[in-house]
């Protein structure tokens, strides 16, 4: 039987892990042998880890015996490959249509209102209240308003995502404008430089650590956010998928709907933590971001 | 002819928290010639930093004028460089980006000044660093790559806020005799800029200039003008005897003042 097998695939998996733990605190080995180790124990721990949750659902829905209630992993498995064949790449499109619709007018907002609020004060007491007021009102509270003013259709996931974008930006942003280093500042000014160099070559790249970590919080929030909106007020994506499937009792489609977001939102993760890497490298402290 | 002369200047700062006024420099009168090295001492609190920051621009005078070559000082200007004590480098840029950014910024066009920085990253010993990044740096390269961005402008006068302090001795001992060289003292004055040097280091201060000013605090203002008759260039004829005696003069004048200063700290 298959899950037999996955079960004794994730023992032999465990014993390895725990010899090797052992095996690292013996000094006996070469530093060769002990770097494979460690490489080896960084694969092995996160597969011991889906391994160990893959058994415990497995487990789970064989006690509850009622597949529409908890589908068994290995049927999510196969409803996974057989909507990849499918439907699946036409709701990840709509996605990311609305995550990319969205968080560009989220982000471009959020990220304009923050410069204007560290260049101006009155702006800046405009901005800062509101946002402070509406920042902890959840995305989806929108929702019914959104679907009153728009209908159901692309633009509530739009409007929601784009307005969940703009508070980590904006606050990241004016942090890290607020933050720049005033050395770094008149370093520029005594060497002749106008203020839109300083604009431009000094504040900027200063608080781009700041920044882009605004928009990875950002990226976050509209991913879940958009799931929701999707669900409740779309009519296409992953979101209105997953809950479209649910409607006709399909529930390993849905769970494996439900996979395909929760990967997708590493991705994305993992992307800017490349691009934060890579822009990065000056700052020490922000160029291990994707370790 | 005199490069920095400064008129009854003072500074007085007011406390944002507490409301309090602190007069850091009270009716100071000074005045640089071409050429000329001008070591700055003087207990903590003294307002050299202030000093230097009016010279340089960045900080206006509560009253009083500095001029340069007797052009009022309104602002900071490429003709006055800067060297800070912590560098101030910008770390996301390379060390060649660092040093020819004065002459970016300007937009002075990059074939005018190419030939330039490749010169000064060897003068001040970064040949074949030059890719590399500020965090990738010791202190001492820090510094040179500091140094090499101040005289990438080209500058008539130095200002220079404690540039070795954050150094190691060796390093502080060989940055001293860099310096010396590259601003040029076996020429004559007329052909090398005006340096204002502060430090605490009264030592090094009687080792590299041709005029000590001593500072006093609280408020702070000129409490001695020393001339250093010492020959040059000094790591060639040194005299450690000579030198040791007027440190010892100029320690006197400092002396009370840096227990009080350490006593308020």
């Amino acid at each position: 039987m298959i899950n037999d097998y996955h079960l004794l695939t994730a023992k032999l998996i465990i014993v390895y892990q725990i010899e090797s733990q052992v095996c690292l605190k013996r000094k006996c080995m070469s530093r060769e042998t002990r770097k494979i180790q460690r490489v080896a124990s960084a694969v092995t721990a996160p597969i011991v880890g889906c391994a160990g949750l893959y058994a415990a659902w497995t487990a789970a829905s064989w006690w509850l015996e009622n597949p529409i209630l908890l589908p068994p992993p290995n049927s999510v498995l196969t409803a996974l490959v057989s909507i990849m064949q499918d439907e699946l790449v036409g709701d990840i499109l709509a996605s990311l249509h609305h995550l990319g619709v969205g968080m560009s007018f989220g982000v471009t907002i959020g990220f304009a209102l923050a410069v204007l609020a560290t260049q101006n004060r009155l702006v800046e007491r405009l901005v800062d209240p509101l946002i402070e007021l509406l920042r902890p009102i959840s995305g989806i509270a929108w929702i019914p308003l959104a679907i009153m003013m728009f209908g159901v259709g692309e633009t509530v996931p739009i409007f929601l995502i784009a307005y969940v974008s703009v508070f980590p930006i904006y606050i990241n942003t004016v942090a890290g404008i607020a933050g720049v280093d005033g050395r770094l500042i008149n370093a520029a000014k005594v060497l002749g430089a106008p203020p839109s160099t300083i604009r431009w070559h000094v504040i900027l790249p200063s608080a781009l650590p700041m920044i882009l970590a605004g928009f990875r919080l950002s990226l976050g929030v509209a991913w879940m956010t958009l799931i929701g909106a999707e669900l409740i007020g779309g009519n296409s994506g992953l979101g209105w998928r997953a809950f479209w499937y649910e409607q006709f009792f399909a529930m390993n489609k849905n769970l494996a709907v439900i996979l395909v977001v929760g990967v997708l939102g590493f991705l994305f993760d993992g992307i800017i933590r490349l691009l934060q890497a890579r822009l990065l490298r000056w700052s020490p402290a922000q160029s291990g971001a994707a370790t | 002819m005199t490069a920095i002369r400064i008129d009854r200047i003072s500074k007085t700062f007011v406390s944002s928290r507490t409301g309090e006024q602190v007069v850091a420099l009270k009716d100071v009168d000074l005045e640089v010639s071409q050429g000329e090295f001008v070591a700055i001492v003087g207990p903590s609190g003294c307002g050299k930093s202030t000093l230097l920051s009016i010279i340089a621009g960045i900080l206006e005078p509560t009253s009083g004028a500095a001029y340069h070559y007797d052009a009022p000082i309104l602002g900071p200007s490429p003709d006055r460089g800067v060297l800070f004590q912590d560098y101030a480098l910008f770390p996301w840029l390379s060390v060649r980006q660092n040093i020819s950014f004065g002459p970016r910024a300007r937009g002075v066009p990059s074939s005018e000044w190419q030939q330039e920085v490749d010169r000064l990253i060897s003068v001040v010993g970064l040949s074949g660093f030059d890719t590399r990044l500020p965090h990738e740096l010791s202190g001492g390269m820090r510094q040179r790559c500091a140094l090499a961005r101040m005289l990438a402008n080209e500058p008539r006068t130095w200002l220079m806020d404690e540039p070795l302090a954050a150094v190691d001795l060796q390093t502080r001992t060989l940055l001293q005799e860099e310096i010396l060289r590259i601003w040029g003292e076996d020429q004559p004055p007329a052909d090398r800029p005006a340096v204002m040097f502060i430090t605490h280091g009264i030592d090094e201060a009687v080792l590299l200039a041709d005029r000590v000013i001593v500072l006093g605090r609280r408020p702070g203002r000129v409490k001695a003008d020393l001339k250093i008759d010492l020959n040059r260039p000094r790591f060639e004829h040194r005299d450690l005897a000579a030198e040791g005696v007027l440190v010892q003069q100029i320690w006197d004048q400092i002396r009370d003042e840096a227990r009080s200063a350490i006593l308020e700290d």
